[in-house]
């Protein structure tokens, strides 16, 4: 049996999931200390026409650039004009010049206690609903992911809640196949816990006895806490200079 | 009767501009979407439960509501019929009860990593499901009202959904309440740019028109006319805005006859050219916006009808005062005069109250123009009802 292609790593949440200091996950000074303004800024179709514009006037030469600014330009297109259904399409239709059995792995993100005073316009229960009908509209298609985060909900209502999740699902009409609605966990340590926190051990002890796949978010750039104290937390490397006597 | 008269003719002047300033806001709130997004942020609004689901994010992405949405302009829609809104929300509350098949994971080996349903979906009708999603909810504020709507209905799915529907359009007659309100701002900050790009001050306004009786008399007849023929009642504001342009269109062209086919003010002239432009940048498929640039080039060619003074040009005020060039002989008549001396001998008090008129004109304006055209028939009634009756001829003797 051929598998079918696989993305194992998409994002459909759209810029209503996001807070609005959801731009301080760009590692820029002046960013980070108007990451609201600068979101409602580029959230305008005419401001981010002009900055591409303006873009493609200065860099005459560095097509490198060019590209690198063109995918955060479409990154904030898809995201601003959007629902996630829609963005889910758009990476499906292109999955599927591949393959037409395509499948995508979609990543939620619960970005709720992200930032410590601004949860996003839409809340992690509404991303997650939203998510859960794109699967019944495309179950052989679409594998999400569910994000858990312990300041949310702790030790057994974590395995409470996700059990309707993971332990419900639906029957393709296509296949015939049984799905659950979401295919796994996604954890961001990133966004402000580590990934032993004891409130997550039940979590981890259902997950290993139903064989659900856990995957945790390791790198330092894409998604991480963007609370007011967020320069305190990042790691960074310091060089020590010896002092003169 | 001069100063009614007077009035009459400068209530006219506002109502003209004023339906240029309610042009352009409308065609800017139909660019930035704005009576969409205003629905939308109120469905939010009102459906939000803190304690359980947006419900109204669920709402709006209802194939029922959201295929309303003009997908292929990304535009929301405007308005939102109560019946359609009840029925979608009586599914997204009763979604919640969907809580779809218990799946078993295969033992490894058996088919690859794949699952099993077991179980059959209930097939509970609409109020079923509706009050078992209610049940599933945590306790909140909203709950209490839809079991107060459930309890009320005696398991009538028509009364359950009435009483949605009621609730819907009171939330909505506070919404459009709201809009009006956001609604003043924008028409302020136009109304204040349709008079500084038209130099029209109120102030200076007022004292040409107290001066020149021909103006006056010209202006009145219009109004007198206008009124006879104005009759809002029962118009949408897009009909209303119609049946206005037309009956002021129909009572100027009454008065120029021979109308010239050239503009006669410079700056209406420049005006209209970049509406030109506008217009050919529009999508043709864009209808509402072409007609919307279509009003305001008729009212910006009405305006220039009347003779009113408008518009700027280098001899009159304030770039008169800026220009080096000769100044005129004095004329003599009052009307000359005052306007010899506003346009070439300024003193504060002249800037003073230009600078206010100005401001004025953009306050009224911004008024919108039903609210003038309702005084403007007052006014033109009041002026009915002053004048005296036609003297009889008294050599006529009544027959026997």
């Amino acid at each position: 049996m051929i598998t079918p292609l696989t993305n194992s790593h998409i994002h459909i949440f759209d810029a209503e999931c996001a807070p609005k200091n959801f731009l301080r996950v760009i590692p820029s000074k002046f960013i980070r200390k108007n990451p609201a303004t600068i979101k409602w800024v580029l959230e305008r179709k005419p401001v981010r026409k002009f900055i591409w514009w303006f873009n493609g006037k200065l860099n005459r030469k560095g097509r490198k650039n060019r590209k690198k600014l063109a995918k955060y330009i479409s990154f904030l297109n898809m995201a601003t004009q959007n629902g996630q259904i829609d963005i889910f399409r758009k990476a499906l239709d292109v999955a599927k010049t591949y393959d037409s059995s395509a499948r995508l792995v979609g990543l939620t993100l619960d970005m709720d206690y992200m930032d410590d005073n601004n949860a996003p316009k839409k809340r992690f229960c509404t991303q997650l609903d939203e998510v859960k009908q794109i699967k019944k509209y495309y179950p052989d298609n679409f594998f999400p992911f569910i994000s858990v985060d312990p300041r949310a909900r702790s030790g057994e209502n974590i395995v409470r809640w996700i059990k309707k999740y993971v332990e419900f699902g639906l029957v393709s009409q296509a296949t015939e196949k049984a799905y659950p609605f979401f295919s796994g966990i996604k954890m961001y340590p990133a966004h402000g816990f580590f990934p032993f926190d004891p409130r997550l051990d039940e979590l981890y002890q259902y997950a290993a006895a139903k064989g659900i796949p856990v995957m945790f978010h390791c790198t330092r750039v894409g998604s991480l806490y963007v609370g007011s104290h967020i320069e305190n937390l990042i790691p960074q490397k310091t060089s020590y200079r010896t002092s003169q006597r | 009767m001069k100063i009614i008269e007077v009035l009459i003719s400068v209530v006219l002047i506002y109502a003209l501009l004023s339906m240029l300033v309610s042009s352009i806001v409308e065609m800017l709130n139909n660019r930035q979407k704005s009576r969409g997004k205003m629905l939308h942020s109120a469905i939010l609004q009102m459906l939000d439960d803190p304690l359980n689901l947006q419900y109204g994010y669920l709402l709006l992405k209802h194939p029922l509501i959201n295929s309303m949405n003009n997908q292929q302009e990304k535009r929301p829609f405007q308005y939102l019929a109560s019946d359609a809104f009840a029925d979608a929300f009586i599914d997204v509350i009763g979604q919640q009860a969907e809580t779809g098949l218990p799946i078993q994971k295969n033992k490894d080996g058996e088919e690859g990593n794949s699952f099993t349903a077991k179980g059959e979906i209930s097939s509970d009708g609409a109020m079923g499901l509706f009050r078992i999603g209610m049940q599933q909810m945590n306790n909140s504020p909203f709950k209490d009202m839809l079991l107060s709507f459930y309890s009320k209905s005696d398991g009538d799915y028509t009364r359950l959904k009435g009483m949605i529907e009621n609730w819907f359009d009171n939330f909505m007659d506070r919404t459009t309440g709201w809009y009006k309100r956001k609604q003043i701002v924008k028409f302020r900050l136009v109304g204040l740019v349709v008079a500084i790009f038209l130099n029209v001050d109120s102030i200076h306004l007022f004292k040409v028109i107290s001066m020149d009786d021909n103006l006056r008399s010209s202006l009145t007849q219009v109004a007198e006319g206008m009124a006879n023929e104005y009759s809002p009642d029962g118009k949408d504001e897009q009909t209303l805005l119609l049946h206005q342009l037309t009956v002021l269109d129909s009572n100027i062209q009454k008065l120029h006859t021979n109308a010239a086919d050239t503009v006669r003010s410079e700056t209406i002239s420049k005006i209209l050219k970049g509406t030109k432009t506008l217009s050919d940048n529009i999508s043709k498929s864009d209808s509402l916006q072409q007609k919307q640039l279509e009003q305001i080039k008729q009212v910006l060619v009405l305006s220039d009808q009347l003779g009113f003074p408008i518009g700027w040009s280098k001899s009159e005020a304030p770039l008169s005062w800026f220009n080096s060039d000769e100044s005129p002989k004095m004329p003599t008549n009052k009307l000359g005069i005052y306007l010899y001396h506003r346009n070439e001998q300024p003193q504060f008090w002249t800037v003073f109250l230009y600078v206010i008129g100005i401001l004025l004109t953009g306050f009224l304006l911004s008024f919108g123009a039903p609210f003038w055209f309702d005084i403007l028939i007052k006014f033109v009634n009041i002026r009915k009802a002053g004048q005296k009756p036609q003297a009889t001829n008294t050599s006529q003797k009544p027959s026997s």
